[in-house]
């Protein structure tokens, strides 16, 4: 009888630990397509080398956790806690040291004034004058050239100030960061309380903090009627897109590749276009771009004899990469759709 | 305790409105960028799908002057699915054919996708929603394979 309940502590036992989360098969699922399977980074930050070698467990499970708004970034609020934590310990296993720092969340006191001025002075030139980081996009910069070879993270961004704690931002800028262009307190050349300063002057950040507005009951699909005919409407198209500085590709039918060419709808034209120093500026910005890439007007006959033109609201639809940055630039663009249309159907 | 309340209060508002990490399907493989395309190209005919263009990216900002790594976009269909949604849900026109953006980032290659899923919120018609799940259905698969296939 004994025997059979150790038999069955056995199982229970080996049961529990096979069921525990595999922090490297979720991070190949959830984290590698972003920060690389080795961590080595792309589309997000190096989470493996001296980069990050002190980033306490707190600041990485709740960077998880929470996100960083805007930032590209996902909450992944629907990992358990046990989870985040495999994944934590699955980056923790690149550390060289195996000691892990930990940080009291005792708030670190300095004059917040002063704290700006030296922001100003000694970190704005990375971070951004309102702290959410100077420079185009995310990560590191392996395929096109950009400002930073690592982007500096956005300080003044909720999901950073939520994870991080004053004692460990202070550490950081007293240490600098070895293997990026961060500078510590020496390089900096600034006192402790200077320091403390600073530290206080980024917590003051989060005070400033306004959720973004939620999505207007802005359409994801922007219809227009053109008073014109068929082809006069795309010819206008053309005409404007040249003043407008676009560069347009030739003329596809949206059934193009898919069907005969006999078979194909004549009266359903896309036109495609592009200004390369815009799209290599958003790109430089978001890499996923592609997935809406190029801009495109679809003209369409109705089977009236009605012209109608179909164009994707590019201020809904860049509200899905998490990015602030696209989401601006995207705003620029959704105007200069505007006015190709206005200039096209008036 | 206000640190721990401030903490809870901005969890819970980033937690509320941070967008959804599902978006986006996205895949990273170890795979040339050439053999890449060929077996998406492959998985994609595999599933049903044609491919209705190839848009090079990468060869028009390189023409006008600027440097990027290979960065393509393929569009694909159905062309029986296509008809019929661009004629009875013409609002998802600028929609399709649906596309996967692949890049070169150093010796990976990166897939991107919007997922289909993503649609049924910009178009809640409930004759759209089973299609938008068959692509997402299709899309998992085709970039699991993809990410299972062995360099050609």
């Amino acid at each position: 009888m004994r025997q059979l309940f150790l038999i069955f502590y056995f199982l229970l036992f080996t049961t529990s630990l096979s069921a525990a989360p595999d922090g490297h098969k979720l991070y190949t699922k959830h984290c590698s397509v972003c920060h690389n399977e080795n961590g080595m980074g792309g589309i997000g930050l190096p989470l493996n080398g001296e980069k990050v070698e002190h980033f306490p467990r707190d600041y990485l499970f709740k960077t998880v956790r929470l996100g960083r708004e805007g930032r590209v970034m996902p909450a992944f609020n629907k990992l358990s806690d046990a989870q985040i934590n495999s994944i934590v310990d699955h980056i923790y296993s690149w550390k060289k040291n195996p000691e892990v720092d930990t940080y009291s969340d005792e708030p670190v006191k300095g004059d917040e004034k002063n704290g700006q001025n030296l922001f100003l002075q000694k970190c704005s030139a990375c971070h951004g004058k309102d702290g959410k980081s100077e420079g185009l996009g995310t990560g590191v910069s392996v395929s096109r050239e950009r400002k930073f070879q690592v982007v500096p993270p956005a300080l003044n961004n909720p999901g950073f100030l939520a994870a991080a704690n004053d004692k460990w931002i202070r550490q950081t800028i007293k240490t600098g960061r070895p293997g990026t262009i961060m500078p510590s307190q020496k390089t900096l050349q600034i006192t402790d309380q200077e320091l403390n300063d600073i530290v206080s002057y980024v917590r003051s950040f989060e005070t400033a903090y306004q959720p973004p507005k939620a999505l207007e009951e802005d359409q994801p699909t922007l219809v227009f009627d053109s008073p014109y005919d068929f082809m006069t409407t795309i010819a206008n198209l053309k005409q404007s897109l040249q003043g407008l500085n676009f560069r347009y590709f030739p003329d596809r039918y949206m059934e193009m590749g898919l069907a005969p060419d006999k078979l194909i709808n004549r009266k359903q034209l896309s036109l495609r276009f592009c200004n390369f120093r815009q799209l290599y500026k958003m790109i430089n910005t978001e890499p996923r771009l592609g997935v809406v890439l190029p801009c495109r007007v679809t003209v369409v006959e109705q089977p009236d004899g009605q012209i109608k033109l179909y164009v994707m609201n590019m201020k809904v639809v860049s509200r899905l990469f998490n990015n602030t940055q696209l989401s601006k630039t995207a705003d620029e663009m959704h105007e200069a759709l505007m006015e190709l249309i206005d200039e096209a159907t008036l | 305790m206000i640190k721990f309340l401030r903490y809870l209060i901005i969890s819970a508002l980033l937690l509320s409105t941070s967008a959804n990490a599902e978006n986006m399907i996205m895949l990273r493989v170890a795979h040339s960028f050439d053999n890449t395309m060929i077996l998406v190209k492959e998985k994609l005919n595999d599933y049903g799908y044609k491919i209705a263009h190839i848009q090079k990216c990468d060869g028009g900002l390189t023409d006008s002057g600027y440097k990027t790594d290979f960065y393509k976009s393929i569009f694909y269909g159905k062309f029986e699915e296509m008809r019929r949604l661009t004629n009875t849900h013409p609002e998802i026109i600028p929609y399709v054919p649906l596309k996967i953006a692949i890049m070169q980032e150093k010796d990976t290659v990166v897939l991107v996708a919007v997922n289909p899923e993503t649609l049924s919120h910009f178009f809640p018609d409930k004759d759209l929603q089973d299609q938008f799940g068959r692509w997402e259905s299709d899309l998992r698969a085709i970039f699991e394979e993809v990410h299972e296939s062995k360099e050609l």
